[in-house]
């Protein structure tokens, strides 16, 4: 019974109940020592009253907090005001974003994908 | 200018080919003319998707924007589109993949089974989406015009005609093997012309030091409000996730993953070839040409004076494919909105398919001429225009759709909530009737969320059949 911290709830929250890791698909089999089904079972009803949203894996929910991160640290002010070879230092962070944001998603994507095989 | 017009002519011919090739296939079936029978690979999907956001505006209107405002808040508007990519690859590519019908409509109406989002979705997308198309073909009757030496409205008419005939007929089929086409074909320009510019003049960081010393206000944004450039930012990170004609390419993938696999793939040629045009291309054409009177006119006259004429044939050609693989995808997206979403529910089950196919090429007619006789006089700075359009989309689809697939407090109530609060209130600051100095899509955001947040915890719950069926979307599809 290995939940690993692999399936989470939304924002990081965890599926896993006394050991028990529930999940919703075959992705995270690789990971998961033991499935339980989640429809019907009085553990699924405790588990929906637990949770408002669907599980996302941890992995996405970190990449899409960096991103929304990285967003607002680009958006601060100061950086309008801050110039380097030319350019606003906020340029230079969006211009970063438009690298890292197709990167992490990625890499989130195909370790994801990796785990499910 | 007759090598030039020779490529382009062989360019418009090879389009209508294919077209004619994929009529076979797809007017006798809904799942073929709407989503390619679901058989798209990733590779042809993700030069697809990228050729289907990379508009007009991702060539012509993004050095123009650059060229008039400054490359830091063009390069908002753009990240925004790239950062919106990673959203839809983690939020919505695989669950609605998984639902597996053809448009948007098709999942809200699902989720919030009311008239009011059966219609009023449909309607807005077509209101958005000719906006956007007007906007598609002002860049291609500017191109052709400047490079071709054709009237801008006989080029608007060819343009326009060539692109209704292989949608009308060829469906997504036709779309999606034009859009590899035009796809490649402007990666190939737009990278090999700021890598002839870098090679010129030794580095992209010297590009941008040269031409900010002539214009400084080129790098600076602080003379803008902070409102304005996240506004763009945030009108295109909450579009790409639900706007139709990319939603419609993840319901052409083969399954979840190839959906999601193909939207990181075009993400990344997207960020490379926006950052080529904007950070190599825009700084050398502000320093030979300081008063442009039209800054969208600004690659066309770098082509004009750094390249041969062969080149700028295929500068022309690339110009319109951007145009085109853009406008075929919105075309096809709003001709589902009538057809499909509104005509099509109402048809249901008493027309045959011979009709609906008729119904189909109809629409797709009707809706192509309306923009292209708009686009006889069109509106000054494209891409400013066709955002604003997008704002509606964005405001009014983001909040539903995300929220749909993974709160389980999302209703009815909510859900029609969200999608009527999201368009009014950006509609209302948007056209300036309350002017609260905050961007308009930010507002109709939070307008929109609100909707939904009251609306779920107020309103009665969803039964457990519907929690159920969205759970199993995020399933492996």
């Amino acid at each position: 019974m290995d939940g690993r911290g692999e399936v989470s709830g939304f924002m990081g929250r965890a599926l896993s109940v006394r050991g028990v890791t529930y999940d919703n698909g075959a992705d995270t089999r690789a990971r998961v020592g033991r499935r339980v089904k989640l429809r019907g079972s009085p553990a699924a009803r405790t588990m929906r009253s637990m949770k408002s949203f669907f599980p996302m894996v941890r992995r996405e929910g970190v990449t899409l907090v960096f991103l929304i991160a990285f967003a607002g640290f680009a958006f601060i002010p100061v950086w309008r005001d801050l110039e380097i070879g030319g350019m606003a230092v906020f340029g230079w962070l969006i211009a970063a974003l438009m690298l890292v944001s197709p990167a992490v998603t990625l890499v989130a994507f195909l370790r994801r994908r990796g785990d499910s095989r | 200018m007759l090598l030039e017009r020779i490529l382009v002519g062989v360019y418009l011919a090879a389009c209508i080919g294919i077209g004619i090739w994929a009529s076979r296939k797809v007017l006798t079936s809904r799942s073929e003319y709407w989503v390619a029978g679901r058989r798209i690979g990733t590779v042809v999907n993700s030069m697809a998707i990228m050729a289907a956001l990379a508009s007009g505006g991702s060539i012509i209107g993004v050095m123009g924007l650059a060229y008039a405002q400054g490359i830091p808040a063009t390069l908002a508007l753009f990240g925004g589109s790239v950062v919106g990519f990673s959203l839809a690859s983690i939020l919505v590519a695989r669950p609605l993949r998984n639902f597996g019908k053809f448009t948007i409509t098709d999942f809200l109406s699902f989720r919030y089974p009311h008239a009011v989002v059966r219609y009023l979705v449909p309607i807005l997308i077509v209101i958005a989406f000719t906006i956007y198309i007007v906007a598609q073909l002002k860049a291609a009757g500017i191109a052709a015009e400047a490079l071709l030496g054709i009237p801008y409205n006989t080029a608007l008419a060819i343009a326009t005609v060539v692109f209704i005939i292989y949608v009308s007929f060829g469906g997504m089929v036709a779309i999606t093997w034009t859009d590899v086409i035009q796809g490649f074909l402007m990666v190939l320009v737009v990278v090999g012309t700021a890598a002839v510019l870098i090679w010129r003049v030794g580095s992209p960081f010297e590009i941008m030091s040269q031409a900010t010393v002539v214009a400084p206000e080129l790098g600076q944004v602080a003379h803008r409000p902070v409102s304005s450039y996240l506004g763009y930012f945030v009108i295109w990170a909450t579009a790409i996730p639900v706007i139709p004609h990319i939603v419609m390419r993840v319901f052409t993938a083969r399954d979840a993953d190839s959906a999601r696999m193909s939207l990181n793939l075009s993400m990344l040629v997207y960020s490379v070839m926006i950052l080529a045009a904007v950070l190599a291309i825009v700084p050398v054409g502000r320093i030979d040409f300081p008063a442009l009177q039209d800054a969208d006119e600004l690659f066309l006259r770098v082509m004009e004076t750094q390249f041969s004429p062969l080149i700028r044939g295929i500068a022309v050609a690339a110009v319109l494919a951007a145009v085109m693989s853009t406008t075929d995808a919105l075309l096809l997206a709003c001709s589902s909105a009538i057809a499909h979403d509104i005509l099509g529910g109402a048809m249901q089950g008493r027309a045959s398919e011979r009709t609906l196919s008729l119904v189909r090429i109809v629409t797709t007619w009707v809706i192509g001429i309306a923009a292209l006789l708009w686009a006889f006089s069109p509106p000054e700075l494209i891409t400013q225009f066709y955002t604003a359009g997008v704002g509606v989309l964005s405001s009014s689809l983001f909040v539903p759709t995300v929220a749909g697939l993974w709160w389980q407090r999302a209703n009815l109530a909510g859900g029609v909530g969200a999608v009527v609060s999201g368009a009014a209130v950006y509609m209302v600051v948007q056209l300036g009737i309350v002017d609260i100095g905050v961007a308009p899509v930010v507002v109709a955001l939070a307008a929109s969320a609100a909707a939904m947040v009251l609306g779920g915890l107020l309103g009665p719950r969803e039964s457990s059949e519907m929690v159920d069926r969205i759970e199993a979307l995020h399933g492996q599809g």
